[in-house]
């Protein structure tokens, strides 16, 4: 009966294509919302896995996490080094990892960091070493792909974060050394470029005595005698973990180093991962009651920032179930005006040996053939549109999102589709099956 | 009731006895009775309203009699639930109707092929081709229903019947709206190709003109009633 309900459904060409285009444009907005929810929520899972805790300077909790975990915003200022001193000597710290953040290359972000942010997320070098002199980087994959760096390469920072700032201008006088590229490892480690935090400061002319976070830090008097101006003026308005402070007053307790007049060692952020579940009711509460500092919950930040788009992924998937639900009534509508075009058709099918069911089934098919159609050819546009935005879009590309990728909830989708054509089909189907054969073939007659 | 399966075959292919039937809005047809013959040929002939057509839809197992008996190769189709039925007409009986003739979303070939199928033969193209080639369709064997003339839509009708290898062919106003010439061409030729396929013939018809080409006519009077049954 497929041979028979796929003839029927070439008799009327038009209107089955009609059908199929009609479904198939509601599957693919439903795949396309799919694979980029799921995408995106995968990718803020992923990115801040490991991270209980982001220890930043106050402003918007939602700021930090975008700065420091997801590194899409501007930071909201910086903190002085002694605070990941603080935080270590803290019994609920497991781990706590600077990030100071300023500069860029090509757009990518330039993160003075410590190797524990390679073992956060799942970093593993595929080509050269970690950084281990002053100016050494290591690139991730996605920046080595993009900027085409390699090993030994040398490149210039740009102050800022992003590739556009205004007025960004290029660290001339201390350019960094590409030492080892990252394996790709689908997290925001793709797009960075990872250093010391030593590095970035000595980029900016900032004194420092010893790795941050030491907790015997002390003025040995020794700058490394790399302490420069680097010949512009810091005039942008947004946070850097440069940022000159003289008075050392930024950020809570004066720093050591800050009595020589010069800016201030600073960190932008500190990833922080707890010791044991009790820190997290102690720990933010304590940090939030210092008038510099404040401390946010990525899973809490991460989910409201997700309910912002929760109104409008719902209304694209409204949208598209309504495209679904108006597909189906077209099914519904032509297969009931085909039955009752062909009673003749179906009951010369009975008077032929066809059984009911068997003339139920073919009518059946038809809904279910076009259904698997519009799904088939759904999936296909759904997965080509979002690899055309992935392509088109660097922040989508940046997230992973690939048109190649499938995602389990298609088949909910498949099955779904299929679900509304055999309803639609359902109605005419029992007509079909309904036939007065006697009464037919009198008025056929 | 479980169908009654002869040892020895039948005299007759069709036994019909006491048989009426009346519609709700009236109308009808019988009391009245009949036999037919394995290859007999026989014109059902009566005024429009004697209720031809509804005697040929009871033998054909689509309506259910009021009264009597209906036999069909030994099987009381009167007592025949609708499956059983249905399978008794798939297996003994094809018919050819005036209007209804192919399934029009499928071409003349694919309506014999699908015939077969559907009265459980199995495939056989070989013969599929020989009836094609013998009632002068081969070259349109490919072709939809809609771009056959009248003539050649009647003819694949006929061929959509035989290929089933039916026991009784039964034929609803097949010469209706054809001129003297075709009618007679279309009797001919349904009597040839029954007779060929050793097939019992009962055409339906008001049209008086097929008399002289029957050996046998059954005569229904205004009142649904058997007026005459005689060799023509």
């Amino acid at each position: 009966m497929i041979g028979l309900a796929l003839a029927y459904l070439r008799d009327r060409a038009g209107q089955t294509a009609l059908n199929v285009l009609l479904l198939a444009l509601a599957v693919a907005s439903l795949v396309a919302l799919l694979l980029v929810s799921a995408r995106v929520e995968d990718r803020f899972a992923r990115d801040a896995a490991g991270v209980d805790l982001v220890v930043g300077a106050k402003g918007s909790p939602l700021q930090l996490i975008l700065s420091a975990v997801y590194h899409l915003d501007q930071p909201t200022g910086n903190v002085p080094v002694e605070t990941l001193a603080l935080l270590r000597a803290d019994p609920g710290v497991a781990r706590a990892i600077p990030l100071a953040l300023g500069d860029n290359f090509r757009g990518f972000r330039i993160v003075g960091t410590e190797p524990a942010f390679l073992a956060l997320h799942g970093s593993k070098l595929v080509e050269g070493r970690l950084w281990e002199a002053p100016m050494e980087a290591v690139i991730g994959a996605e920046v080595a792909r993009r900027t085409g760096a390699r090993l030994g390469q040398k490149f210039l920072g740009s102050h800022g974060l992003g590739a556009d700032e205004e007025g960004a201008m290029a660290h001339d006088h201390a350019p960094f050394v590409v030492t080892g590229i990252l394996a790709p490892t689908g997290t925001v480690a793709d797009r960075l470029i990872l250093t010391s935090v030593e590095s970035v400061w000595d980029v900016h002319g900032i004194a420092h005595d010893e790795a941050p976070g030491s907790a015997h830090a002390h003025d040995d008097g020794h700058d490394h005698g790399h302490a420069h101006d680097h010949g512009h003026a810091h005039d942008h308005d947004h946070a850097h973990a440069v940022k000159a402070d003289p008075a050392g007053t930024e950020g809570g307790a004066a720093s050591p180093l800050a009595a020589r007049g010069g800016p201030a060692p600073e960190v932008t952020a500190v990833l922080v991962s707890y010791a044991s579940p009790a820190a997290a009711i102690r720990l933010p509460a304590a940090i939030n009651r210092q008038t510099a500092l404040q401390a946010a919950v990525p899973a809490q930040e991460t989910a409201r920032f997700l309910t912002l788009f929760d109104g409008a992924i719902a209304g694209a998937r409204a949208l598209a179930l309504l495209i679904a639900a108006a597909a189906a009534l077209s099914i519904f509508t032509v297969l009931l005006s085909a039955a009752r075009a062909r009673a003749g058709d179906l009951a010369l099918l009975r008077v032929m040996g066809a059984s009911p069911a068997r003339v139920f089934g073919t009518i059946l098919a038809e809904g279910l053939l076009v259904a698997a159609a519009g799904a088939l050819l759904g999936l296909l546009i759904g997965h080509a549109a979002v690899e055309a935005a992935a392509r088109a879009f660097p922040t989508l590309g940046g997230i992973g999102l690939s048109g190649l990728a499938f995602h389990p909830g298609e088949w909910g989708i498949l099955a779904g589709a299929l679900v509304l054509g055999a309803l639609a089909a359902l109605v005419p189907a029992a007509a079909g099956f309904r036939t007065d054969l006697a009464a037919t073939l009198a008025r056929a007659q | 009731m479980a169908p009654c399966r002869y040892l020895i075959a039948p005299v007759m292919l069709l036994e019909v006895e006491n048989l009426s039937f009346r519609h709700p809005g009236g109308g009808g047809v019988g009391p009245l009775g009949f036999t037919l013959a394995p290859a007999e040929a026989c014109l059902l002939l009566g005024p429009s309203g004697s209720g031809k057509s509804t005697l040929l839809q009871l033998v054909a197992g689509l309506l259910t009699p009021e009264t009597g008996t209906i036999l069909l190769d030994g099987e009381p189709m009167h007592a025949l639930g609708p499956a059983a039925r249905d399978d008794l007409r798939r297996r003994t009986t094809a018919i050819v109707f005036q209007s209804l003739r192919l399934v029009s979303a499928i071409s003349v070939h694919a309506n014999l092929a699908l015939a077969r199928r559907l009265a459980g033969l199995p495939p056989d193209p070989g013969r599929i081709a020989r009836l094609l080639e013998r009632l002068g369709l081969a070259p349109l064997a490919g072709r939809l229903p809609r771009a056959l003339s009248q003539g050649e839509a009647q003819r694949a009708a006929l061929a959509r019947a035989l290929v089933t290898e039916p026991r009784l062919l039964l034929a609803d106003e097949p010469t209706s709206a054809l001129d003297d010439a075709q009618a007679t061409a279309a009797a001919t030729l349904l009597l040839d190709a029954a007779r060929e396929a050793g097939a019992a013939l009962l055409v339906v018809t008001h049209d008086a003109r097929l008399k002289p080409l029957f050996g046998r006519a059954l005569v229904l009077g205004a009142d649904g009633r058997l007026a005459e049954d005689a060799a023509t």
